[in-house]
């Protein structure tokens, strides 16, 4: 039976349902961006001068760049200068605890399923919650005190732990490494800062939920997560936004720093607000992502499940420095309707007997382009490197695409690095066989598309696997048939 | 950016001075030299080239040709053994035109400078027999430059087996080889390419073929290397049906460099390709396969497979694979693979085991290896011949 | 229970079923046997709903329901189930939660409490003592990387946890060893009841030394041309199927 329109209009309207619009009055600095604005956000975050040189700097730099057009994405030429830069809903003093923090800004993140308040948070996960450029607060911060592990916003971090930030800040990630990190060192607004110091397994999940908000401004988060000798912690994010016809900028930088058998487990669940059926709005993420294993036997472990964005453009990425160290790359990238996704990951073998491994599942519906990049390094100071890559993509339908770019490049005789890639469509003889048995359509899509993404949602922490799971559902919906 | 190759181009050294080949020249003058920023260029740098200034060599002498043979030295014809083609089989030579070119800076030289070329002509029905031969050689001397066009075109059901071989020359010399292939309903062609082992040769090959419904391609490929040895390898199978099977190996020592650029697109419904390629670098060598495979909107039933395996026998010795799958359609089965490894130690402990010592053991295994990407082609080809005498060569791999 | 008409059935307009007509009661079992082509697997696949199958004429009735009008999910709820000849991978969908999603879904389409996974666990369990099947059975993915064996054993282990009311064998003795056949029919065996009718699809009359059928039906170019007992099976094996398409044309002489 064919829906109506409305009908058909109405189910999309319910396909993504963090699109709502949060009515706050906010702090907005006119679009732009010269080096009188990259000062004014430096002052509006009180930071010390050398952050404010830091960020100059980058933004110097970043003018001589042109913007990267080595990926497989149609992108319309993007406006820098109609972009606003800093977006902050207005709080008259800087709250000093959650109870202090804005009833509508609490309710939002209520509302988006990431309770803030004291009774009714998350119960073994710390939340960071920043809405457009601030951080509205941190859960949990006194547990964490106890065990000596610092998780706050990255403003506070500056403030409170200068030492720390400027020891590590753009060590992993360069302002010159590519465009839009260098857009972000300019102009990067808040996010998280995670500090574990030895020996210390975090006792809970650390998350931060990213909420873009305002209208025409960017998103510029950072975060810093460093893990000294021995210590532990698995950080998980997850991002929405509302529904607007226009598109929005989104340009992140993630740095890990893992030292001598620190272990760090970075999972994202990207689900902004994808465009409509048309490609009419939608979130541009442009996102640069790296973690170092700089210790011996230290592991960075990355899982993502992207299923948001008009545009995905991100490689979080290992530099595999201490000796037996591990990077891990676990991904499932969803393109539907008219959403483009480039990503992929860097595996950079510098250290003796390193190894990698990458796992990522692509799934191309509708019209969506699809495209895993990936490059897998060894150096010749990496004897007995391994890495193994399997790549696979699933097509569902005649009008998408799914495209596989990996870069091998050896030069070490004792390595070994083996990739796979294979492509599939969702068979009739697969979905006849689960209706033979009582299934109906809609479920046997689900039930296969989960079974191709078992091995990366087998990474996430559990809550996490149910969201992604059902994420992929409802972003499947109409997929087929 | 302009190189001084370019800029030492001179209109006094155009075999015929004619406006085409002077337009040509001109372009060549101020066409962007390849640099590894380019992505096709990423792994292979012609740097050094650039810095050259080789001269188109006189015309040769003639000399005695093989049996079913062309032989063209520094860009000329200088021997042929043309007697017995079969009716319906035409093989001339002449400059060939250039089917559908790059534009790009080695395209333009071979329109200012190429004189001559093999045009292989099977009609329809007929089917040309043994192997036909173009030899191609290089003299020693100053740093020399020629170019070839060549031409084949089978009727439909036609089938010839050709060799395009490169004998390693001597001395120093830029030389390009253009080749362009069009293959009617079901024309079969089986394609043998051998590079032999050049370390002053700056050789390009670059092969375009063009299937029709149910044709076939085979093509085996050997390339020893060369400064550099770059086989540009363009295939469309445009017809519903079309199939290619390719099988190529490097075997690669010194400071030699082997690039394959391999742009196969599935155009049609029903086609099948499958590409098997082993990379053995040694010593200072550098091994490049970029295999692009393009799965077109309405290919339906595409059936893609792979496989490139590379082996390094030295920590100075690189290898870059770049196995790339791109697809429009979603009735496909598509597969790559690609991996870089060592020498299977159990069956290296086997082999010794029953007497072989290590060396032999090892210089048997990568043999093998190697053998492996032209298994399981019908026919007799000249290539595992070859490949065992350039593997026996490269005691050190 | 199942109640087949005058049916004709053309794929890509070429006819194959051209006026079968069948009855099965609960606890009978029919074997179908015929050359290759006659249109036995075509059956199999109109019954359970297969796309690209045309039915030009007749009807199939199930109780009191048209079987056709049904899609493929609604026929298994109503009690049907499909053995297929050649069972479907699906990588990395768990065995168990397939069939927990199936007997659910079958469950919830007739109005009848869900399972919870251990209650189901529990029902699994005891199929598979039954069966005398191992235990990983459950655990794998759905037929994925199972031998020729083990896809039919795992066709049968569906069907005793599904409990049809019909249930349809198409060539499920196919490529199956001697071993693997006597387990298979041992299953089927284990399943007969009163209340459950079987129509096993085969070509050769081996799996019939196992399972002795109620009823043996000759189908040869679209049509029932024998029924018989179970003797007719060995009449068959004796004299191959040209001897029944000689005693035809000599009947209608």
């Amino acid at each position: 039976m064919a829906a109506t329109p409305q009908q058909i209009a109405d189910r999309l309207g319910q396909r993504y349902s963090a699109g709502f619009v949060t009515d706050i009055e906010s702090d907005v600095v006119p679009p732009g961006l010269d080096e009188d604005v990259v000062r004014l956000i430096s002052a509006k975050k009180g930071e010390p001068d050398w952050l404010t040189q830091w960020r100059l700097q980058a933004f110097r730099h970043w003018l001589t760049l042109p913007m990267p057009e080595w990926a497989k994405l149609d992108i319309a030429p993007i406006d820098f200068q109609a972009v606003s830069y800093y977006a902050a809903p207005n709080q008259k003093n800087r709250p000093k605890s959650l109870d202090e923090v804005d009833p509508k800004l609490l309710e939002t993140f209520d509302k988006l399923g990431v309770p803030l308040h004291e009774r009714a948070r998350l119960a073994g996960v710390a939340v960071d919650a920043v809405f457009d450029s601030v951080s509205v607060g941190t859960t949990f911060r006194k547990e964490l005190a106890e065990v000596g592990v610092i998780f706050c916003s990255f403003s506070e971090a500056v403030r409170e732990h200068p030492e720390l930030v400027r020891k590590y800040l753009g060590t992993v990630v360069p302002h010159t490494d590519n465009f839009f990190a260098a857009l972000n060192s300019a102009v990067f607004s808040d996010g998280s800062f995670v500090f574990i110091p030895r020996g210390v397994r975090c006792p809970m999940e650390l998350s931060t939920y990213f909420r873009i908000n305002a209208r025409d401004t960017g998103q510029f988060e950072r975060t810093l997560i460093v893990a000294e000798d021995d210590s532990q912690v698995s950080y998980l994010e997850g991002c929405t936004a509302p529904m607007r016809d226009e598109n929005q900028l989104h340009a992140a930088v993630v740095e890990l720093v893992a030292l001598d058998r620190a272990q760090i487990k970075y999972s994202t669940v990207q689900n902004w607000y994808p465009g409509d059926e048309n490609g009419v709005g939608g979130i541009y993420n442009f996102v640069t992502k790296r973690g170092a294993c700089r210790g011996v036997r230290s592991k960075i472990s990355w899982t993502q499940v992207e299923t948001g964005s008009a545009i995905t453009w991100k490689y979080p990425s290992c530099v595999l420095l201490g000796e037996e160290s591990v990077g891990e790359f676990y991904s499932v990238a969803l393109t539907h309707h008219r959403q483009q996704a480039d990503t992929g990951t860097k595996m950079i073998h510098l250290g003796r007997n390193t190894r990698s491994k990458i796992v990522a599942k692509g799934i191309s519906a509708g019209r969506g382009q699809q495209t895993y990049r990936g490059l897998v390094k060894v150096q010749p100071t990496a004897a007995g490197a391994r890495n193994h890559t399997q790549c696979d993509s699933l097509l569902i339908g005649k009008q998408c695409g799914a495209h596989t770019f990996p870069y091998i490049e050896v030069r070490h005789p004792d390595a070994v690095v083996e990739h796979e890639a294979t492509t599939s469509k969702i068979s009739e003889d697969q979905l006849f066989y689960c209706r033979a048995r009582g299934i109906g359509e809609e479920d046997a899509v689900s039930m296969i598309v989960d079974g191709f993404c078992r091995e990366v949602f087998r990474e996430l922490p559990m809550e996490f696997a149910v969201e992604a799971k059902r994420l992929l559902e409802v972003s499947l919906e109409g997929a087929v048939g | 950016m302009t190189t001084p190759l370019q800029q030492a181009l001179d209109v006094a050294d155009l075999p015929v001075d004619e406006p085409a080949r002077r337009r040509a020249l001109a372009d060549a003058r101020v066409a962007p030299w390849p640099e590894r920023r380019l992505e096709a260029w990423r792994y292979t740098s012609l740097h050094a080239l650039g810095q050259r200034a080789p001269r188109p060599a006189a015309p040769p002498a003639a000399e005695p040709a093989p049996p079913r043979s062309v032989v063209f030295r520094d860009g000329h014809r200088t021997g042929a053994g043309l007697d017995g083609l079969a009716a319906g089989v035409r093989l001339t030579t002449g400059v060939a035109a250039p089917a559908t070119a790059q534009g790009d800076v080695f395209d333009h030289l071979s329109a200012a400078f190429a004189v001559d070329g093999a045009t292989l002509r099977v009609d329809a029905g007929t089917d040309a027999g043994d192997w036909l031969a173009l030899l191609h050689r290089s003299g020693v001397g100053a740093d020399r430059s020629w170019h070839l066009r060549h031409r084949i075109v089978l009727g439909s059901g036609a089938r010839a087996r050709v060799l395009l071989d490169c004998e390693g020359a001597r001395g120093p010399a830029l030389a390009t080889v253009d080749t362009a292939i069009e293959l009617a309903a079901g024309a079969e062609l089986d394609l043998a390419c051998v590079n032999a082992p050049a370390e002053a040769l700056s050789l390009l090959l670059r092969n375009r073929v063009r299937l029709a419904a149910g044709a076939r391609l085979r093509l085996q490929a050997l390339d020893g290397g060369a400064a550099p040895s770059r086989h540009e390898l363009t295939i469309d199978l445009a017809g519903a049906g079309a199939s290619a099977q390719l099988g190529g190996a490097f075997v690669l020592a010194g400071r030699r460099h082997a690039d394959l650029q391999l742009r196969l697109r599935h155009l049609a419904p029903g086609c099948t390709s499958t590409t098997a390629w082993r990379a053995l670098a040694d010593e200072r060598a550098r091994a490049v396969f970029d295999g692009h495979i393009l799965v077109a909107a309405g290919a339906d039933g595409t059936d893609a497979r792979l496989e490139c395996k590379s082996l390094l026998g030295s920590a100075q010795a690189e290898v870059d694979a770049k196995p790339v799958l791109e697809i429009h359609a979603d009735d496909v089965r598509c597969a790559h693979g690609a991996t870089v490894g060592q020498l299977d130690p159990a069956a290296l402990f086997y082999l010794r085991s029953r007497g072989i010592p290590a060396d032999a053991a090892r210089a048997i295994l990568v043999r093998a290896f190697a053998a492996e990407a032209l298994a399981g082609f019908a026919g007799d080809w000249p290539l595992p011949a070859r490949l065992a005498a350039l593997a026996g060569l490269e005691e050190a791999v | 229970m199942l109640t087949i008409d005058d049916l004709h059935v053309s794929v890509a307009g070429k006819a194959i079923l051209k006026g079968l007509d069948l009855v099965v009661q609960p606890g009978e079992v029919h074997a179908i046997m015929g050359p290759n082509g006659a249109g036995k697997s075509t059956l199999a696949a109109v019954l359970a709903g297969r796309e690209g199958y045309e039915v030009t004429a007749g009807s199939v009735r199930f109780h009191d329901a048209d079987l056709l009008a049904l899609a493929p999910e609604e026929r298994a709820a109503a009690g049907v189930f499909l053995a297929f000849q050649y069972p479907v991978e699906i990588p990395g969908v768990n065995n168990t939660y397939f069939l927990r999603a199936a007997y659910n879904a079958q469950r919830k389409a007739r109005g009848e409490p869900e399972l919870d996974s251990v209650q189901f666990l529990r029902r699994v369990r005891e199929k598979l003592k039954i069966l005398s099947l191992p235990e990983d059975l459950l655990h794998r993915g759905v037929n994925s990387g199972f031998s020729g064996g083990e896809k039919k054993r795992n066709e049968i282990f569906q069907m005793a946890v599904l409990e049809p009311a019909l249930a349809v064998l198409d060539e499920t003795d196919s490529g199956l060893d001697i071993d693997a056949l006597r387990q298979v029919a041992e299953g089927v065996n284990s399943l007969r009841s009163a209340q459950r009718g079987f129509v096993l699809i085969t070509h050769y009359q081996r799996l019939l030394d196992y399972v002795v059928p109620d009823f043996v039906h000759v189908l040869a170019d679209g049509r029932i041309v024998e029924s018989g007992g179970p003797g007719l099976a060995g009449e068959l094996e004796a004299h191959g199927y040209a001897w029944v398409a000689d005693r035809k044309v000599g009947g209608a002489a």
